[in-house]
């Protein structure tokens, strides 16, 4: 019998509510996304400095932006990249229940990571023919 | 413990320091934020419970050691949040603060470090 691990404080905020969800969504993307910067910056040895110069902006302003502030747009990542010698890439995970997620693995070579307890992130296959859509999935693998 | 882990990951737990009166004072300032800021803090520490690292500067730095303790801060603007690593892939978090400078005074380190202690004095891990 397997003992079933307290709820963390993390847990409880997301099943708090939807509106709560959504806020934690959008700040793990903010977070996804200055860290896939910043692991970029600390192996090319890259300073906020250098890329302040390479950017034509002041190091303030790097800051801000490694920070997550609100100007942090698509077009701004895509700057940064660039000064990077970058290009950025975007991944739309499913989320959907653990039983499905393992039919579809098994039948269609699905990768998945396993995400607490409770849901599985589907990461997107290289294009199976026939599927567009979560929904589509669901129909094949029944 | 059920009201000491703030966050589980693969890499392992981001936990909450109990001082010697039992109280965790660091989640104690944390269930007084607002959500908006909740969320900020809780995509920090589920990110490093998962990967046990922080690249981001701006985000995670090594503070300067204090009572023979490497003392760290998680930061999420004005917010911060003081702690240091633990046996078994564990991050415990002893204190937080709202602040406008970016440099710590002697005080919220020495806060800190003092929770930790007793924390461990308490003989846990």
């Amino acid at each position: 019998m397997t003992t079933r691990q307290p709820i963390t404080d993390f847990e409880q905020f997301v099943n708090s509510s939807e509106e709560n969800r959504r806020l934690l969504r959008q700040e793990e993307l903010i977070l996804e996304i200055t860290e896939s910067i910043s692991a970029v910056m600390e192996a090319e040895r890259i300073t906020q400095a250098e890329l302040a110069r390479r950017l034509g902006k002041s190091k303030g302003r790097v800051s801000q932006l490694l920070a997550g502030d609100r100007n942090l747009t698509l077009r701004t990542i895509s700057d940064v990249c660039d000064a990077l010698g970058c290009r950025p890439g975007f991944q739309v995970k499913y989320e959907i229940p653990m039983q499905h997620n393992i039919r579809l693995g098994g039948a269609l070579g699905f990768q998945w990571t396993e995400l607490g307890t409770r849901r599985l992130v589907v990461h997107e296959p290289e294009r199976v023919k026939g599927i567009s859509s979560p929904s589509d999935e669901l129909r094949i693998a029944a | 413990m059920a009201d000491t882990v703030a966050a589980r990951g693969r890499w392992g737990t981001v936990e909450w320091a109990v001082d010697a009166r039992g109280r965790t004072p660091a989640r104690e300032f944390y269930e007084g934020l607002q959500p908006d800021d909740r969320a900020k803090v809780d995509a920090l520490f589920g990110r490093f419970a998962e990967t046990g690292k922080i690249h981001n500067t701006e985000k995670f730095k090594k503070l300067r050691a204090v009572r023979g303790r490497d003392l760290y801060e998680f930061k999420c603007f004005q917010l911060r949040f003081i702690g240091a690593f633990a046996p078994g892939f564990r991050f415990l978090v002893a204190h937080a603060v709202r602040k406008k400078k970016d440099e710590h005074s002697q005080a919220d380190l020495e806060c800190g470090a003092r929770v930790l202690n007793e924390h461990h004095s308490r003989g846990m891990p």
